[in-house]
């Protein structure tokens, strides 16, 4: 009886592993100490809703090697999910981590976690920065987006709206912000670019957009492009130029859309910023003087998931998720649609970031 | 064991329709059952058979992985009426109250073709067993343990010349509450695991009515309702989503027992109310996405069995069901009524068990489907079973049987908006099974059984779900899944004066993986499936000496991947409980106090990754029967 009680405190004051030995283990390889993420480009990996967890890899421009995970390599804990965006000011990565509500900021070349900005029950998803004092985070369901204070890294204020805000530019003292409403939202309406004074935070106009206003670009003659998905039911995909002082709609060009497996994604644009392109199956090219969109790089077999275009040298990369629940991979192809490498990244890559 | 003797002699009128011979099937009775009256059937499975039971956090939606497959190919059966819902093809066996069944029966694999279709992992079905003893039992039961749950149980039964009624009672808050450490976090905070909690009640009424010695007719009625907060992932500190699941199971049945004949005539209507809410923002009055399905059902089964002679015993009989969806997910949510699905099956079976030596014995089983009216795949399946030295120390034999199996589609991968598609395959295949089994005879108060099983099938067009555009996700028929391998069971029991030991191991091996690329990139080919071990074990030791009874319980699970391609896994974990308890009796009273410790040595693991789940815990029952 005696031993069996001895036994009994032993056992309920030891345990056999630690939490760390529960945690998931990757099979990535380890990033060399002395490696600086500097030259190259991160891909955001969102990693699995829930579950997962969002991962960075990194490519030099001038070598093949690419790292995995290297934030969780750098820090010894995860990004979170679901990584959406990383936005680079001056030396340091903003990353929006929309299901863990919160903005994580590493310093780019070491990728070291510098702080964190919680905003409990949001949903982070891109992040613009305005001035040298602040800058303005969307939110995918709150009706709302966020002034952060770049110097203490706290949010100062909050700007309601009427839907969900997505996609950012700065034009002039005007913040141009994409407002749409999210397939579970049952109000009508809300398709929305919103312009907004860059110095008093406040939406002095609003511009009626097609359906699914999700994406957004300036060319070189300071004109704003909005992408527009068309919605699941609307199927009116679009793409419209904006013009940014009268606030009015140039021109649209009408993506027709058979079903909602030929929604657009991602609209993005060269460097002499005259050339969108755009996923709808294929990778499109659209000049902004031309006439219509053509298709550049076809689909094939891939699911085209994210689209980055290089301010350096206009190549084109596109990310395919393969079924979602594994490593996805990046292609790379020059303007003409040649393909030129390839390589694997993490699990559902979504933004390419170039430095 | 002595809390056997607490057990009434249960007499059993309805014999029941037997299981075929040469297919494997074991059986959890109800000195078993009672032993583990607070839990759920989820907890009861893992610790008594190779199912592996994928769990989403304490309290937690559970579901089975059988032999290598989907939570989809485990087919659960409430005295013969399929309870997966027809628009998830699923159950969640953290629902259901080991208090409300009195026998669980596992049917491996193509055993449960016997009941119906879509087991292409097996199916586990819960029975009830009137009392027909003449005598009224009362058993209350109250559990508390360190997560801060409380588990009710009551139950009254009582019988006469023509009459039975069991009436049972449960009800369960539990707080689900304990700290872990976060190592995903920044410095590993301490965070509390406070949005897991659940209430969960529920009542069941059976009746039966003996017409006269070969006549029964029964009626059940199962009211559940359980309501729970989802626990997040350690990425998250706020959890956001909470989910219902209400339902309503009516049963009326009649059975018939003759020497020779015996008729199982169940018909049954289920309302299941499923709801699911997860707050969108931080506002005051935040905004949330809903999702709300009531399922309504029709089912009809008729089951029945004739011996023709010593040789010989037909069986035969049909199953329909009707099933009404009424969801706000199947059409487009700008739209915010709801649309209604329904679906007719009817499928109707027949074969034979042959005993042509008395070493010797077959069955053969012809099942075939219509669903909507479209005729689905024939399914044969063929056993053979082989004993020798039957009247020696040991018993041996050898069973093989080969089947076809398929599984239809549900509602969801059918009709959910606007990814559903119609054009869905039902998955399909071919399972081949060989046993070999051991059994003694009961000598020097020793007893044993040994089964070692080897299995392999391969499933046609598994059905995945994947996006098809961004973020959009449809199922596709996308993978061909090779599933084979090795289960033994080893059951020994020794009683001896005051003595009583029971041991029971199961050990399987399963590989159960992809074989279908869909395209050159795709490296899940050859990879076992995610969230499924190839390798577990489980196994218990329950010793009993006059009014003590001890239990220690093991389970070892292997590494689980949780990436397609194999780039991530969940390190084996190994989990230990020990339960010590003592009998009373006072008078015609008896009580049952029972200490257990959950999780012993407090190993940290994961089931479903990056979802915490607790350390130790300790726990408190008390029993009071009359």
């Amino acid at each position: 009886m005696r031993y069996s009680i001895l036994i009994l405190t032993f056992i309920t004051f030891w345990s056999c592993n630690t939490v760390e030995d529960s945690m998931p283990i990757s099979n990535t390889p380890d990033v060399p100490d002395e490696v600086l993420f500097e030259e190259g480009l991160f891909v955001i990996n969102e990693g699995n809703f829930d579950w997962g967890h969002g991962t960075l890899s990194f490519k030099k421009y001038e070598s093949d090697s690419v790292y995995e995970e290297i934030y969780k390599q750098r820090n010894d804990f995860e990004l979170g999910n679901v990584a959406q965006s990383m936005t680079i000011i001056d030396d340091k990565g903003y990353i929006c981590v929309n299901n863990s509500a919160r903005v994580d900021i590493i310093e780019t070349k070491t990728a070291k976690w510098i702080g964190r900005v919680e905003i409990p029950r949001s949903s982070p998803r891109y992040l613009l920065p305005v001035n040298e004092q602040k800058a303005y985070i969307t939110d995918l369901y709150a009706d709302r987006f966020y002034i952060l204070d770049l110097d203490s890294n706290k949010i100062v204020k909050e700007v309601g709206t009427t839907g969900w805000t997505e996609k950012m530019c700065k034009v002039d003292n005007f913040v141009y912000m994409t407002q749409t409403r999210t397939v579970f939202d049952h109000r009508k309406g809300g398709q929305f670019l919103l312009k907004i004074n860059a110095t008093t935070d406040i939406v002095v106009d609003s511009l009626e957009l097609p359906y699914g206003p999700i994406d957004l670009q300036v060319d070189k003659n300071e004109k704003i492009w909005v992408l527009c998905n068309g919605g699941l039911v609307q199927l009116t995909p679009a793409i419209v130029q904006v013009d940014p002082n009268t606030f009015k709609v140039i021109k649209t060009f009408d993506l027709s859309a058979n079903d909602y497996l030929s929604m657009p994604s991602r609209l993005r644009i060269n460097k002499d910023k005259d050339i969108l392109y755009y996923i709808q199956k294929d990778v499109f090219a659209l000049p902004i003087e031309a006439s219509s969109p053509s298709s550049i790089i076809p689909k094939e077999k891939r699911l085209f998931y994210g689209l980055g275009v290089s301010p350096h040298n206009n190549d084109i990369y596109v990310a395919d998720a393969i079924d979602y629940v594994q490593k996805g991979w990046i292609f790379k192809y020059n303007q003409e649609g040649v393909k030129l490498d390839s390589f694997k990244v993490g699990v559902i890559p979504n933004e390419i970031v170039f430095q | 064991m002595d809390s056997t003797t607490y057990l009434s002699e249960v007499e059993i009128i309805g014999q029941r329709i037997p299981e075929r011979v040469s297919f494997k099937n074991t059986k959890i009775d109800k000195e078993q059952i009672d032993q583990y009256l607070s839990a759920s059937l989820g907890e009861l499975l893992t610790l008594n058979t190779p199912i592996f039971i994928k769990s989403y956090g304490a309290g937690g939606t559970a579901t089975p992985s059988f032999r290598g497959t989907g939570a989809s190919h485990t087919q659960v059966y409430w005295n013969g009426i399929n309870l997966n819902s027809p628009m998830l093809g699923q159950v969640d066996l953290s629902l259901f109250p080991v208090a409300f069944t009195d026998e669980v029966t596992v049917n491996y694999g193509a055993s449960s073709l016997l009941y119906g279709t879509g087991g292409l992992g097996g199916g586990i079905q819960m029975n009830s067993k009137l009392n027909w003893n003449k005598k009224q039992e009362i058993i209350l039961s109250q559990t508390y343990n360190t997560l801060q749950n409380s588990i009710t149980n009551g139950s009254v039964s009582f019988s006469n010349e023509k009459w039975s009624s069991t009436t049972k009672l449960f009800y369960k808050d539990a707080r689900n509450l304990f700290e872990f450490e976060n190592p995903l976090q920044p410095n590993t905070p301490t965070w509390n695991n406070d949005h897991s909690g659940q209430i969960q009640y529920g009542a069941l009424q059976e009746v039966g009515y003996k017409i006269n010695d070969n006549h029964i007719l029964q009626g059940n009625l199962w009211y559940q309702n359980s309501e729970r907060k989802l626990t997040p992932s350690m990425d998250n500190r706020y959890g956001d989503s909470q989910q219902g699941d209400e339902s309503l199971r009516g049963l009326l049945s009649w059975k018939v027992n003759y020497d020779a004949l015996k008729l199982d005539w169940n018909h049954a209507f289920i309302h299941d109310f499923l709801w699911y809410e997860k707050l969108l923002n931080n506002d005051e009055t935040p905004k949330t996405t809903n999702s709300d399905s009531h399922t309504y059902q029709y089912q009809s089964h008729l089951r029945t069995s004739y011996q023709v002679n010593d040789k010989l015993l037909l069986r035969g009989g049909y199953d329909y069901a009707w099933d009404q969806i009424h969801s706000n997910q199947y059409q487009a949510s700008t739209d915010s009524s709801t649309v209604d699905v329904q679906q007719h099956t009817f499928d109707v079976f027949g074969g034979f068990d042959y005993f042509p030596m008395e070493q010797l014995s077959m069955s053969f089983l012809l099942r075939q489907q219509w669903i909507d009216g479209d005729i689905k795949p024939t399914l044969p399946s063929i056993g053979l079973e082989y004993q020798w030295n039957r009247n020696g120390k040991f018993t041996y034999s050898l069973r093989g049987n080969i089947s076809k199996n398929f599984h239809a589609p549900s509602l969801n991968d059918r009709y959910w908006y606007p990814v559903g598609n119609p054009d869905l395959l039902p998955e399909e295949g071919w399972t081949y099974e060989g046993t070999f089994g051991i059994q003694s005879q009961w000598k020097n108060n020793w007893r044993l059984t040994y089964d070692i099983t080897a299995f392999s099938s391969i499933i046609h067009n598994w059905i995945v779900w994947k996006p098809a555009v961004s973020n959009l996700w449809r199922p596709e028929n996308l993978k061909k899944v090779n599933s084979r391998g090795i289960e033994q069971i080893l059951q020994l029991t020794y009683h001896k004066n005051d003595w009583q030991w029971i041991g029971y191991v199961s050990v399987s091996y399963v590989k159960s993986e992809n074989l279908e690329a869909y395209d050159e990139l795709d490296e899940s080919v050859g990879t076992q499936l995610i969230y499924t071990p190839i390798f577990s074990a489980q196994g218990y030791i329950q010793a009993s000496y006059k009014s003590w009874y001890g239990i220690v319980e093991q389970q070892i699970y292997g590494k689980r991947l949780t990436q397609t391609d194999g780039s991530e896994y969940l390190p084996p974990y190994y989990l230990t409980n020990f339960s010590i308890g003592k009998q009373f009796s006072f008078r015609q009273h008896r009580f049952d106090v029972k200490a257990r410790i959950e999780n012993v040595f407090a190993f940290h693991y994961q089931s479903i990754a990056r979802k915490p789940m607790p350390g130790r815990v300790y726990q408190l029952t008390f029993t009071y029967k009359l």
